[in-house]
């Protein structure tokens, strides 16, 4: 079998189908960090920087959210979640403050990602899309 | 005795993260039969199998800096993954950054591997404005695929 005439670098963005485009913008923005980056407010688009990957916000109502189908149900999903890699991981530090920020904090634990075993939470956005937020490896 | 009030907590919109987000590590893509995924992620797209963990129902793959880890909601073992109301869809799509590469053998690939281009067009990514494709695994996940910007862009 011939092989990919290509290399994948890494993940360059997801894009997540949103009900309430302000609410997730707050979530992301205010309490996670990430800053703006664009904003095409007439085809339902809103780019939101996370350090070298971009988290795209796409209204179900909006152009481009309607041709992707009819709103994800409650629980009708086919990404389970999503990590993002933090630089600097006070445990404490990152649960009081989102705790301040109303967010629900779920699991707390030590997990595999991209770089190696390190510890990491989940957090749940808010139209329920969980967010691991991951610390560097132990044995960086 | 002055009794001190406290303000209600209101959202403390002007602290700061006690964090930096550094990217997207990886995330758990929900598939339906793990092989044809398998396939598809590793033979069109050029992932390599880093770790199965078959009690999940899991199968983890690199793509360069991230990985994708791929969850056959078909078999008992992903139970704890399957979402309730099928057919849902939380992820519009997922982009994979492509390093420098030949468009035209790029397109051939695909075509060898009866994957259908639905979609391109010169869009905006996190390094830029850029050629993307746009196809769809197995299961029907969506998946740009995207190259550097063209070079003095």
């Amino acid at each position: 079998m011939s092989k990919a005439p290509f290399e994948i670098k890494g993940l360059d963005h997801i894009v997540l189908r949103v009900r309430d485009r302000d609410r997730m913008v707050r979530f992301y923005c205010d309490i996670l960090g990430c800053r703006m980056e664009r904003e095409q407010a007439e085809i339902g688009l809103t780019q939101v920087r996370a350090g070298h990957s971009l988290i795209d916000l796409v209204p179900v109502d909006g152009k481009l959210g309607r041709m992707g189908g009819a709103a994800p149900g409650k629980e009708g999903r086919n990404l389970d979640h999503f990590c993002i890699t933090l630089d600097g991981y006070d445990e404490a530090k990152i649960r009081a403050y989102l705790t301040a920020q109303g967010v629900e904090i779920g699991e707390a634990g030590s997990r595999y990602g991209a770089e190696g075993e390190g510890p990491s939470l989940y957090v749940s956005d808010p139209e329920g899309n969980v967010v691991e937020l991951k610390g560097p490896p132990w044995h960086a | 005795m002055a009794r001190v009030t406290r303000k209600p907590a209101k959202p403390a919109r002007a602290s700061k993260p006690p964090f930096v987000l550094e990217g997207i590590d990886h995330i758990l893509v929900l598939v339906s039969g793990m092989k044809p995924a398998v396939r598809f992620y590793t033979e069109v797209l050029g992932c390599t199998v880093e770790d199965a963990l078959p009690q999940y129902g899991m199968l983890q793959l690199r793509a360069g800096a991230a990985l994708i880890d791929l969850v056959d909601i078909a078999v008992p073992e992903a139970r704890w993954a399957k979402p309730p109301v099928a057919g849902g869809r939380n992820f519009d799509h997922l982009c994979l950054a492509l390093g420098v590469h030949d468009e035209g053998a790029l397109r051939r690939h695909l075509a060898r591997h009866q994957v259908e281009i639905i979609e391109e067009g010169v869009h905006g990514g996190s390094r830029g404005e850029s050629l993307s494709l746009y196809v769809r695994d197995p299961s029907g996940n969506v998946i740009e695929l995207k190259g550097p910007p063209p070079l003095g862009a």
